[in-house]
C-alpha cells in the first residue's frame, strides 16, 4: 500500500507536462503501484484557488477510493478561515500554502496565522512547500520561517514539503526537532539514503511518501522508498500509515 | 551492461561526502551497475595531481569495475592541466576528463580551449559541470571535443533548464547530456530522446551525493523504448569509450 501525500493534476506555466488530467494521474498511479493520492489542482498555485478547489473536489468525488482532496488558498479572493471551514465541510483534508515562492505574502502575515489556527480547529493538515517542485529555477522558502509558524500553532499539523539535500536536509531535521507538530514528505529530497537518514533523524512517524506527480516522475520516489532499506514496520508507516493518519482516512 | 557515468570518490566537506572505492563498488553492486566512471573529490576541490594519483591507485585495484576521469579543478591551470591529462592517461589509463565551471571562474575563459583540445586529441569525453550556454560557446570553439553536459541543465547555475540543454545539444553533434540530477521533472528524458535521439543521452547518478536508484528509475520508468533505455544506461558510454 502506498499513499502519495504530494500529487497534482493540471498545467504548468513553465513547460508542457506529458500528463495533465486527473485520469492521467490515475494511470500513472496504477502503473507505479500508488493506491491513493492526496491531490490538488495546479491551478491553485498560480490561478484562482476557488476554481482549483472545485476541480479538485470534482475529481475526488469521481474517484473517492483513490483521491483525497487538498485545497489551495491565498489571501487573494477573500481567502481566510471562513472559506477554509467550507472546504473542510466539503471533504478537503488539507490546505497548501505558497507564500513567498509564488503568491507574494509572508508566512508571518495575518492570513497565514488565520489559516493555521483554523486548520488546527478543523483538523486539517497545512502543507508548506519550500519549493513548488524539484527544479533549480525556483527560489526556496527559508525553513526557519516554518519553524516560527509551527511553534506558534502547536496543535496544528504541518507538513514540510520540498527540502532537498545537504543544508536543506539539516535545516529540515533541525526544525523538526523543535516542532513535534511538523512532518515531512520527501518528493524533492534526492540525497543518497535520504529516506533512511530522515527516519533516523526524526522517527518513522513523521516521514511521508510523496512524489510530486504530475510535475515529477512518480517512479523515482517509489524507488527511493523501496530501496531505503527500512524494516517492514517503518516502511509501512512511511508508505501509507502516516498519510492515512494525517488525512484522517481509513485506508487499511 | 549498466554504466554509471557520474560518480565521486574521496572527501568533500562541501558535498558532505567521504567515500572510498569499496563503498562505491558495494553501492554499484546493489544498484546493478557493472562499471562506474569516477572522479576524485580531492582533484576537484583541492589539488589535481594528488587526487588523480589517489584515483589511479583505486583504478589499479579495481580495473574491472572502475573507470577514471582525470579531474581538473580549474581550467586556469592551463598547460599544467593538459599535461596532467596526458600523464593520467599514460600512467593510469584514465578514460575521460572531469571539469567544473563556477560563475566567478567560468569555463568560457580562453584557458579552457587547450584543455578541451587535449581531450579531443586523446578522444576522451569531458564530463563538464557546465551550463547549456557555456556548452554552446565551448562547442563552437572546439567542435571535435566530446562533452557530456553534467546534469543536462538540472543544476543551480543552469537554473534547471533542461529545455535549453536539449536545444544546445541539438546544435552540436558531439555534445551529450548526462542525466544525473536532483531534478526528476516528468518528461525530461522523453523530451531529450525525442529531440536528440537516445544516442546523445548518457546515464549518470552523482553517487554518493544523489540516490542511484532514483537516478536509474528516471531512465527505466521513462516512456521510451527498451532499446533507448539500453543505450542511455550503458550502450552510449560503451561506444564512446570503446569498451
Amino acid at each position: 500500500m502506498r499513499i502519495d501525500i504530494n500529487a497534482f493534476f493540471g498545467h504548468w506555466p513553465y513547460h508542457p507536462l506529458p500528463h495533465t488530467s486527473g485520469e492521467d494521474l490515475l494511470r500513472l498511479m496504477d502503473r507505479f503501484g500508488i493506491d491513493r493520492a492526496a491531490v490538488a489542482s495546479l491551478r491553485g498555485l498560480h490561478g484562482d484557488w476557488r476554481t482549483a478547489n472545485a476541480e479538485t473536489l470534482a475529481l475526488a468525488r469521481v474517484h473517492p477510493d483513490r483521491f483525497t482532496p487538498i485545497a489551495c488558498m491565498s489571501p487573494m479572493n477573500d481567502g481566510g478561515a471562513g472559506p477554509l471551514r467550507e472546504l473542510a465541510a466539503e471533504g478537503f483534508r488539507g490546505v497548501r500554502l505558497y507564500p513567498l515562492l509564488i503568491q507574494g505574502y509572508s508566512l508571518r502575515s495575518p492570513f497565514t496565522h488565520e489559516i493555521a489556527a483554523a486548520a488546527g480547529e478543523l483538523n486539517m493538515m497545512v502543507i508548506v512547500p519550500t519549493r513548488p517542485m524539484m527544479n533549480f529555477r525556483f527560489p526556496t522558502l527559508p525553513i526557519p520561517e516554518i519553524d516560527t509558524l509551527a511553534r506558534q500553532h502547536p496543535t496544528t499539523r504541518f507538513l514540510l514539503s520540498g527540502p532537498n539535500y545537504l543544508s536543506e536536509f539539516r535545516a529540515a531535521t533541525e526544525t523538526m526537532a523543535d516542532c513535534p507538530n511538523l512532518s515531512i514528505e520527501f518528493a524533492c529530497m534526492q540525497g543518497y539514503g535520504a529516506v533512511r537518514h530522515l527516519v533516523e533523524a526524526v522517527g518513522e512517524q513523521r516521514v511521508l511518501f510523496g512524489t510530486g506527480t504530475v510535475l515529477h516522475y512518480p517512479a523515482c520516489n517509489v524507488a527511493k522508498l523501496d530501496h531505503a532499506g527500512l524494516p517492514p514496520a517503518q516502511h509501512q508507516a512511511v508508505a501509507w500509515q502516516n498519510a492515512a493518519r494525517l488525512l484522517g482516512i481509513d485506508a487499511g | 551492461m549498466v554504466i554509471d557515468g557520474h560518480v565521486h570518490i574521496g572527501t568533500s566537506q562541501f558535498l558532505q561526502i567521504d567515500t572510498d572505492a569499496e563503498r562505491l563498488i558495494a553501492i554499484a553492486d546493489a544498484a546493478g551497475f557493472a562499471r562506474i566512471f569516477v572522479t576524485h573529490l580531492t582533484a576537484l576541490y583541492y589539488e589535481m595531481r594528488e587526487g588523480n594519483d589517489c584515483l589511479g591507485l583505486d583504478l589499479a585495484r579495481h580495473a574491472d569495475r572502475l573507470l577514471g576521469y582525470v579531474t581538473i579543478p580549474t581550467h586556469r591551470l592551463g598547460q599544467a592541466a593538459c599535461d596532467e591529462i596526458r600523464r593520467c592517461v599514460e600512467r593510469y589509463g584514465m578514460k575521460g576528463v572531469k571539469m567544473y565551471s563556477h560563475p566567478e571562474s567560468p569555463i568560457t575563459e580562453a584557458a579552457s580551449t587547450g584543455i578541451l583540445e587535449t581531450a579531443a586529441d586523446l578522444r576522451l569525453p569531458v564530463l563538464g559541470h557546465f551550463t547549456p550556454a557555456e556548452c554552446d560557446v565551448l562547442m563552437q570553439r572546439v567542435p571535435e571535443a566530446i562533452v557530456l553536459m553534467a546534469h543536462m541543465g538540472g543544476q543551480p547555475y543552469a537554473l534547471g533548464n533542461w529545455h535549453l540543454a536539449v536545444e544546445v545539444a541539438a546544435r552540436h553533434p558531439n555534445l551529450y547530456l548526462d542525466t544525473a540530477s536532483s531534478q526528476i521533472d516528468n518528461g525530461m528524458i522523453e523530451y531529450a530522446v525525442e529531440q536528440l535521439g537516445p544516442q546523445r543521452v548518457v546515464f549518470g547518478t552523482d553517487t554518493p551525493l544523489l540516490d542511484p536508484w532514483v537516478q536509474r528509475t528516471k531512465i527505466e520508468g521513462a516512456e521510451i523504448s527498451d532499446e533507448a533505455k539500453g543505450l542511455i544506461l550503458g550502450g552510449n558510454l560503451q561506444r564512446l569509450l570503446g569498451l
